[in-house]
């Protein structure tokens, strides 16, 4: 299941100016770190990921980190699959708070992944990366928003691609349900796995602060019952 | 019966205390001859009320015009009914008043204004009734007019000349005091204003701002959207800077604020409340008691103001995120990086 796009129009603003931002920083941070970086990723990484052990201690980048930590990943594919995501989620969300308000819930939802993370997984010297935290932020912020919006998602019915309008909730609740297992193993296990599922419960669970970030109309709206 | 008999009859039996029969053997002796001087000035003291004590002493008069006595009597008669009259008046108003109050409450508008108004007929000089139409009146000028005159009953005081001020400054931007209405969530009226806006501005620039306005106004009318008040916004609003660096700060401080103390940390918090509150202030548009403070602007406020607004509370949000990234900065300085794990 791969969601490609949001198929409602915005209603406040003309174009999501901060999620393409984001956008772009992400590819190019993944630029740096392909043609600059290298081979020598780990001291990078290091520096500007976050890491339990090292956030937990009060060392390294601390506050920093968490934030460079949302623009770096790990692979192509980790950095196209949370673009797509980005895109496709961020861009209404942007809609309803505004660009400034946007770019703040999405480092609070980053930052509540690593919080999450970093609780569960304390021990941890594997650095966490990748905006999928924030991601998951902006899933959840959507389903609040827009309980009954629909994503055009590519699926595979015995090999061959379909790409139906699904309500927003089952994209949303299919990526969510996908991380329990995995995070209820990590707790059990305490073992580290190369995917952050925890990051990705905290991130998804903070999606209750866009209360606080939405437009005054947006928010007029969302109480009233109406389309957001 | 001659009528001096009469006249004689009655007048004893005045004395004796017998005010009824006196009163009606007077009456008689008025009925055959109307031109009885005497008898219009004993019935003038055995009349029950003090209009039929005028009448009969306003009669002693006309027959003699001379009679000093009755004319003296007559002005104390007239004084104490314009102080009775007054003070009926008084009474009724604050009825009236009271009665404007309670339609007021339930928002009955209409009729609490026919209510002040009337209140008003009886005493002209009733502040109350004059704050009340300026508060509830739909019509600005009505408002305005009627806070004058309770600003020229009591000019100290301070809570109706600032109305008044806010009122007049809302006269002379009616964009601005569409948009108050719109905050308030009257929509009706503040569709109202724009209208007429409207219909002033045709062929002009500013006509398809207005236009607009009216579009939206009336979208927001049909999906019935919930009010929500200018204040409880900009509180909601406040809320969200902080949230973002109360969280930054904690994964700076090790997710224990007590191991780690960072003194400026907690320091910036305040800073960053106040930056986002400036923000929100800037965005939602309502007469703030902070715009009338320290732009001395009622209503909305300027522009200007909010460009100020906004930009002070920009860089109250920003230092303190920037304190915290150069103290992450530092910190990195002095990093050891640990071996990769095998």
């Amino acid at each position: 299941m791969l969601p490609l796009n949001d198929t409602e129009p915005n209603r406040y603003s003309f174009f999501p100016i901060m999620t393409v931002i984001l956008m772009i920083i992400n590819c190019f941070v993944f630029y740096i770190e392909i043609f600059v970086i290298g081979d020598n990723y780990w001291p990078f990484f290091m520096q500007y990921a976050a890491t339990p052990r090292l956030i937990l201690s009060a060392q390294g980048g601390g506050a920093l980190s968490n934030v460079t930590a949302m623009f770096l990943h790990g692979g192509l594919f980790h950095l196209l699959g949370n673009m797509l995501a980005l895109w496709v989620f961020g861009r209404r969300v942007e809609d309803a708070c505004g660009p400034w308000r946007f770019l703040a819930f999405y480092l609070l939802a980053g930052t509540w992944a690593h919080v999450l993370f970093v609780l569960v997984q304390s021990d941890s010297r594997i650095p966490g990366i990748g905006a999928s935290g924030a991601v998951f932020g902006l899933m959840g912020a959507y389903l609040l928003l827009y309980p009954g919006g629909r994503i055009r998602t590519l699926v595979f019915v015995s090999f061959v691609p379909l790409w139906p309008r699904i309500r927003a909730i089952w994209v949303v609740l299919y990526f969510v349900g996908i991380q329990i297992i995995p995070a209820i193993q990590i707790l059990l296990r305490k073992e580290d796995y190369s995917v952050n599922h925890w990051a990705h419960l905290g991130g998804f669970f903070s999606a209750v602060f866009i209360l606080l970030f939405l437009r005054p109309e947006a928010f007029a709206r969302y109480l009233s019952d109406t389309v957001v | 019966m001659a009528s001096a008999e009469v006249l004689q009859r009655a007048i004893q039996s005045a004395r004796a205390g017998r005010k009824v029969e006196a009163r009606d053997l007077l009456l008689q002796i008025v009925e055959v001859d109307p031109r009885n001087e005497m008898a219009w000035m004993w019935l003038s003291g055995l009349v029950d009320t003090l209009e039929d004590r005028m009448i009969a002493c306003e009669n002693v008069l006309t027959i003699n015009p001379a009679n000093e006595k009755v004319r003296a009597y007559l002005t104390e008669l007239q004084r104490q009914y314009k102080s009775s009259l007054v003070q009926k008046n008084v009474t009724d108003a604050i009825d009236l008043f009271n009665r404007a109050r309670v339609y007021a409450e339930r928002n009955d508008v209409d009729t609490a204004l026919r209510l002040a108004e009337q209140a008003l007929e009886k005493r002209e000089n009733y502040e109350e009734a004059w704050l009340l139409i300026g508060r509830i009146s739909p019509n600005l000028n009505q408002q305005i007019a009627a806070l004058e005159k309770a600003y020229k009953l009591n000019p100290s005081n301070a809570q109706t000349a600032s109305a008044l001020e806010q009122l007049r400054y809302l006269k002379s931007n009616p964009m601005g005091a569409a948009a108050r209405l719109e905050q308030l969530g009257k929509f009706e009226e503040a569709l109202k204003v724009y209208n007429e806006l409207a219909a002033k501005t045709k062929n002009s620039k500013e006509f398809d701002h207005i236009y607009k306005q009216i579009i939206r106004i009336e979208g927001l009318q049909n999906e019935k959207i919930r009010y929500v008040a200018p204040t409880s916004a900009i509180a909601r609003l406040t809320f969200a800077w902080p949230s973002l660096y109360l969280s930054l700060a904690l994964i700076q401080m090790g997710l224990n604020p007590f191991a780690h103390p960072a003194f400026y940390l907690w320091l910036g918090l305040p800073l960053v409340i106040v930056g986002s509150f400036l923000l929100s202030l800037a965005e939602v548009r309502s007469s703030h008691i902070v715009w009338q403070k320290l732009f001395g602007e009622h209503g909305d406020a300027s522009n200007f103001a909010r460009f100020l607004a906004a930009a002070a509370g920009w860089f109250l949000v920003i230092v303190p995120h920037v304190l915290l990234v150069l103290d992450s900065l530092n910190r990195l300085q002095n990093f050891k990086i640990p071996p990769m794990p095998l």
